[in-house]
């Protein structure tokens, strides 16, 4: 049964969370927790709060399933965007804020180059070298950009560079990605 | 600017990576629903960034799956209608929709729940002991009142008798003096049932009168005293007499050198200087 339920394809996968299936909640934590899991705790860098975030964001992918909308985006996109904003609200907010020290982008650089999984996990064997694929240059700018939420006015003041050239700079960091993930 | 040069300007990167205002998100969702390459460009942009998030995979805790499923049955309900074999659900077979209106309180994280309940439970356990502890309270300051006020009575009373125990005390220690003459004064015809006595210390030359038995005077008359030294009288003193104080003791407030015989007759206030004879009430011998 188990085996079975976890072959569903993603489209049966949303018509039964659509259905109210509570089932569905089961599948979909195990195909997406750890991704968004990983998201979330890049995000907010505490493990404890990931855990609680993580919760929410299930909540809310429940509660808000009706809103998805697979011409739009892919679920795992959607699901992503729930989990990165909802991170990025928390480490804006200002009690989250004053328990934690700002960090610099010699921080964030650090974080991309120390290994990106605790514990061992076999998806995770080569990771850290894809990574590291990624101009020092473009992971700081997709880290503050996606993974921190900072507009494009904010990163263009936080690099010291040009508006415009956050927009170039950021379409050939993610070309680079393309390049790297396909 | 034509679509190529809308694809390479960055924009659809901003907005897959969430840095365009709301505005600006929706002026690119128009052209992604118009152009299909500029569609096809933001997913490609989006499942590369969903790859780059991949690589940053993490298990939460095991515990948390069991804690995120019952969470969302805490949301739905405890009665699991929906819990229907998967076939039921797929995609065709549309299945009546349920929408549950858990109120918002439902909604709250299961530890603010708990916390709302006890800090409720708490409250109104607080309100009742403040009550409770109220009242009891009123009924201790009334009760506290009462026993001042009685005290304050009591303190007056005890004033008045240890005074009246210390006049006493003296009249009984000069009545007690054995130097004293005690002189039984009598009736006369005027009112044969009167009595008083009289205490005299010949030494001290101090007169004390108790009034055994006298009728109350007028308002406009007074007792007086007299001394009596071999037929001539000498002016002893008036006394009032109030109801209620027969057989007090009077300390006369003169000074008697020598006498042979005391009485007393009925005056006008304030005494005269000379007894009225026809208002002779009591006398007696040395």
């Amino acid at each position: 049964m188990k085996n079975r339920l976890q072959e569903i394809t993603e489209e049966q996968l949303i018509a039964a969370l659509k259905n109210k299936n509570r089932e569905a909640v089961g599948i979909l934590y195990d195909k997406y927790s750890s991704l968004l899991f990983g998201i979330i705790a890049r995000i907010v860098k505490s493990d404890e709060t990931a855990e609680d975030l993580l919760q929410e964001v299930i909540v809310k992918i429940w509660k808000n399933i009706d809103s998805y909308d697979a011409g739009k985006a892919k679920l795992v996109t959607w699901m992503g965007n729930i989990a990165r904003n909802l991170a990025i609200d928390k480490i804006r907010s200002k009690e989250y804020k004053n328990s934690r020290q700002n960090q610099d982008i010699e921080d964030y650089v650090n974080i991309i180059e120390e290994n990106p999984s605790s514990g061992f996990n076999p998806e995770h064997i080569g990771v850290k070298e894809m990574v590291e694929k990624l101009a020092p240059d473009h992971r700081v700018l997709i880290e503050l950009v996606y993974f921190q939420g900072f507009t494009q006015a904010e990163t263009s003041e936080k690099l010291g560079i040009p508006l415009g050239t956050v927009k170039t700079r950021i379409r050939s960091a993610i070309n680079n990605l393309r390049n790297i993930y396909t | 600017m034509n679509i190529k040069e809308y694809i390479s300007s960055g924009v659809l990167e901003l907005y897959a990576a969430g840095a365009l205002s709301e505005k600006e998100a929706r002026e690119v969702e128009a052209m992604s629903s118009e152009h299909p390459e500029v569609k096809a460009e933001i997913e490609a942009i989006q499942n590369a960034l969903v790859s780059y998030s991949a690589s940053f995979k993490k298990n939460p805790r095991p515990e948390l799956r069991q804690s995120v499923l019952d969470k969302i049955d805490e949301i739905e309900g405890t009665v699991s209608s929906n819990v229907l074999s998967l076939s039921e659900n797929m995609p065709g077979v549309q299945t009546v929709h349920q929408q549950n209106n858990v109120p918002n309180y439902y909604e709250r994280p299961h530890k603010y729940r708990y916390l709302m309940a006890a800090v409720w439970v708490f409250l109104a356990l607080n309100i009742i002991g403040n009550i409770v502890f109220y009242t009891k309270l009123k009924g201790t300051q009334d009760q506290m009142a009462a026993v001042v006020n009685e005290n304050n009575k009591m303190k007056l009373e005890y004033e008045k008798i240890k005074l009246d125990m210390e006049k006493k005390s003296i009249d009984l220690k000069m009545v007690m003096n054995r130097s004293n003459k005690v002189v039984d004064l009598n009736g006369m015809e005027i009112a044969p049932q009167s009595f008083a006595t009289v205490y005299w210390n010949p030494n001290s030359k101090q007169v004390m009168l108790n009034v055994n038995n006298l009728p109350m005077p007028p308002s406009d008359k007074q007792y007086q005293l007299w001394a009596l030294k071999d037929g001539k009288p000498i002016d002893a003193g008036v006394f009032d007499m109030k109801p209620g104080t027969e057989g007090d003791m009077h300390m006369m407030p003169v000074t008697i050198s020598e006498a042979d015989a005391f009485a007393v007759t009925l005056e006008k206030k304030g005494g005269s200087p000379v007894p009225t004879l026809t208002q002779l009430y009591v006398m007696g011998k040395i």
